[in-house]
């Protein structure tokens, strides 16, 4: 019963995760492998993780922080490839729109999880901000500067794209 | 374009994006961690070091009895340490290579106001697993407690060496991880080559004890599992079921420290 429940869960909000962690990472194939360590974390966890108010929530601030950890374990290891630098639109880019990834790319950390979490989870204003631990109105000032720089940057390729 | 359009614009961009794990590679990888677990961990409330690190315990008896003054308890042996700390907290050093007297060793942990049950080459723990104190046993030795990156090994004989395991320690930790990561790895080797653990006495709740299984560097040196120490946190009623075999755990490494 409980693994169906989980399942269920599972199914309904896979893509939205990892759309978010995308939006986020940049990276196709990084977002995979940490939205799966999430839900994984959450199957270990889920009975508690259940009961979260927005467990979809935890699932993507649970790889954002899973994504903290591995780049600092690899920070330690090697000298070596930086997924903050990895070209958004060479990331295995075939399932997602690489003007966007560039544009998303664009935006300070803060304001890409903002949007992240508006967008692709449909959180409210509140739950956002509990998600990444910051105030109500700092999420709205984020959102507000990100839709800004997003309009500018996703105006330009259209123009661009009419001019051809 | 307005707001909505922007964010719909992002929103239409990803509909293509989908998630290609099947949900049962998720719930493979969770119920193996969780197996690893339990054996590594003694039912989750144990402590293993995930070094090999095995220090030396049995005759020649060289303990001292113990001096305690007051509710200080400074016991400085070859063997081992017992410190008690101005925050209440008492730090227990492991020598390798030197023999330990647990009855010794269990009565100053009692001065020290740790009730506990030491045990060599015999790992104990409830029958009951529900008797496993686990959410109190991290209390009792937790994470606060514990350096923030602990030295991977002593007496490695290269770098290269140090570097490989350090990575297999991680990627052993990784395995581990859950929403509660790290419960191996308490018992820290010191750069000193002694093994640390910081216990917290006020935190045990009341008529329980620590059950602590030792073993000896040359016990059972056909047994793959790298674990030298195992603890648990008990009710003191607590039947207890115990066992010779050297407990599931990490593998040892290579070129494993004697």
């Amino acid at each position: 019963m409980e693994h169906l429940k989980f399942e269920d869960f599972y199914q309904e909000n896979r893509d939205a995760c990892l759309r978010a962690v995308l939006a986020t990472t940049g990276d196709r194939q990084l977002a995979e492998d940490l939205v799966a360590e999430a839900f994984t974390r959450a199957w270990m966890s889920w009975r508690r993780v259940s009961r979260h108010p927005a467990p979809h929530a935890w699932i993507v601030r649970v790889a954002l922080n899973t994504r903290v950890t591995w780049w600092r374990r690899r920070r330690h290891e090697v000298a070596l490839t930086d997924h903050e630098t990895v070209n958004p639109a060479m990331a295995d880019g075939i399932d997602v729109d690489p003007t966007l990834l560039v544009a998303l790319r664009r935006l300070p950390q803060r304001q890409r999880e903002v949007v992240a979490l508006r967008v692709f989870l449909d959180l409210d204003t509140e739950t956002t901000a509990r998600t990444l631990g910051i105030a109500p109105g700092t999420v709205t000032a984020h959102l507000s500067r990100a839709v800004a720089t997003l309009r500018g940057d996703l105006a330009t390729v259209n123009s661009q794209e009419g001019e051809r | 374009m307005n707001d909505e359009d922007v964010l719909g614009t992002v929103r239409d961009a990803m509909t293509g994006v989908h998630m290609r794990t099947p949900v049962q590679a998720l719930v493979a990888a969770g119920r193996s961690r969780r197996r690893r677990r339990i054996g590594g961990v003694a039912a989750g409330a144990a402590l293993a070091t995930g070094l090999a690190l095995t220090p030396a315990i049995g005759s020649p008896q060289v303990n001292a009895p113990p001096v305690a003054t007051g509710n200080e308890v400074h016991m400085h042996l070859a063997a081992f340490s017992v410190d008690t700390n101005p925050d209440g907290t008492v730090t227990v050093k492991l020598t390798k290579s030197e023999s330990l007297d647990p009855e010794i060793m269990q009565r100053t942990l009692a001065q020290a106001g740790i009730p506990a049950q030491i045990t060599i080459n015999k790992w104990c723990g409830p029958s009951d697993p529900s008797q496993n104190l686990t959410e109190d046993f991290e209390k009792v030795i937790g994470e606060a407690n514990q350096p923030a990156e602990p030295p991977a090994t002593v007496n490695t004989p290269s770098a290269q060496d140090k570097k490989a395991k350090l990575e297999k320690r991680q990627d052993l930790k990784k395995q581990e991880n859950s929403e509660k990561p790290e419960t191996i790895e308490k018992l820290h080797e010191q750069p000193d080559g002694r093994a640390m653990l910081v216990i917290t006495p006020s935190a045990m709740p009341p008529a329980t004890k620590l059950v602590i299984g030792m073993r000896t560097p040359d016990y059972q040196p056909d047994s793959p599992s790298s674990i030298a120490v195992m603890m648990s946190l008990v009710p003191n009623d607590a039947p207890l079921t115990c066992s010779t075999d050297v407990p599931v755990g990490p593998p040892r490494e290579s070129s494993s420290t004697s």
